[in-house]
């Protein structure tokens, strides 16, 4: 659009679009989903009680299972997953990305935990579940409810929920909630990574949470 | 007008070079086949590829040697109403004419069912599809991981 001299009424026009082009832009800006002042990629959730006062056993082939409390140490962070080990995908997927993503914090990695509860209890044993997790970081969590009753509780305290049918053929098939929680010291889910996370954006969201200590955090 | 004409003679024969590279009809390239190394204890695994027919197709199957699984399975990733993510198995994959169909992560996967020892990194896994009309071919699959 070639500009005449003095045209005024060809700016006019330009001008009367700037401003609802202007609030669109706004709009849609502002409709993006506000993770948090920080920056943070994952899902931070509101009002959430925390799950501390859960525990389930900790099991370690050929000695007693110990009570898991869920919260990190001090300073750390505890990320947690409900899964089981006869999943071809979804859960290697989300520990491959773990993995690397705690391999890009460095030494900051010693500051996170693991936690993997499993789903199927029946098939995931102690001697399946713990190398299992050991695989793809060493030192992990490996949480085995005592029965439905304790998976329901503590898949309540983070919303969560799976399913576990059997066909008649005896073939299983499980779902569960993929989410990886990050737990902070005092119990407070600090944040949530929906399946399909990049490694990157998780070691970003890890750097911050650590440099900011989850305490000091609402 | 001699300019735009060159143009798109120039354009025309790109296009057809592009084109030419394509799978011919009644063949299937597969590509990019690549499988995760699994857990000592795991007893599923899972392929990758990517498909594109030359004509419209469909994949019906797969297979692996023994050694590496017990069978192949095609499967996706569902979500149900609650948001928990599961598998099915899937009664074929259409392959329509000159698209990339896509088997990744979260997606779609070639299931290995009962492992008899876990894949290792580097190890070459031989992958038997079966089509509805191309014949039946035998890619590699490479397994990845630390």
């Amino acid at each position: 659009m070639r500009k005449r001299p003095g045209d005024r009424n060809g700016m006019w026009r330009a001008s009367r679009l700037a401003l609802p082009i202007a609030m669109l832009l706004g709009a849609t800006v502002g409709c993006a989903p506000e993770r948090s002042g920080s920056g943070l990629r994952g899902f931070v959730p509101k009002g959430h009680a925390p799950v501390d006062g859960v525990s389930l056993p900790e099991v370690h082939p050929g000695a007693a299972a110990v009570p898991f409390r869920f919260a990190a140490r001090p300073g750390g962070l505890l990320f947690v997953y409900f899964g089981y080990t006869s999943c071809p995908d979804v859960c290697p997927t989300t520990l491959a990305d773990l993995r690397a993503a705690l391999h890009e914090l460095g030494a900051d990695a010693a500051r996170v935990e693991v936690a993997f509860v499993t789903v199927d209890v029946r098939r995931d044993s102690a001697e399946v579940l713990a190398p299992y997790l050991a695989s793809f970081v060493p030192g992990s969590h490996a949480l085995r409810p005592r029965n439905d009753e304790d998976l329901a509780n503590a898949e309540r305290a983070f919303e969560a929920s799976s399913q576990v049918r059997r066909d008649a053929a005896g073939k299983i098939t499980v779902s569960h909630t993929s989410i990886g929680y990050l737990v902070d010291e005092r119990g407070r889910i600090q944040l949530e990574w929906s399946f399909g996370t990049s490694s990157k954006d998780m070691a970003h969201d890890l750097r911050v949470l650590l440099r900011e200590p989850p305490a000091s955090r609402p | 007008m001699r300019r735009s004409s060159c143009t798109v003679g120039a354009v025309t024969l790109m296009a057809w070079l592009v084109c030419g590279c394509g799978p011919r009809a009644g063949t299937v390239r597969v590509s990019d086949a690549w499988a995760r190394a699994t857990p000592p204890t795991a007893t599923m695994g899972a392929v990758y590829l990517r498909l594109t027919s030359g004509s419209d197709d469909r994949l019906l199957g797969a297979g692996v040697p023994d050694t590496v699984a017990a069978r192949a399975e095609l499967h996706e990733v569902v979500r149900d109403t609650l948001g928990r993510m599961g598998m099915q198995p899937v009664d074929g994959v259409a392959l329509p004419a000159g698209r990339t169909v896509r088997f990744a992560p979260g997606g779609r996967h070639v299931m290995l069912v009962d492992l008899p020892r876990p894949l290792s990194p580097g190890e070459r896994i031989a992958v038997r599809l079966r089509f509805e009309h191309a014949t039946p071919e035998t890619v590699i699959a490479v397994v990845r991981g630390p």
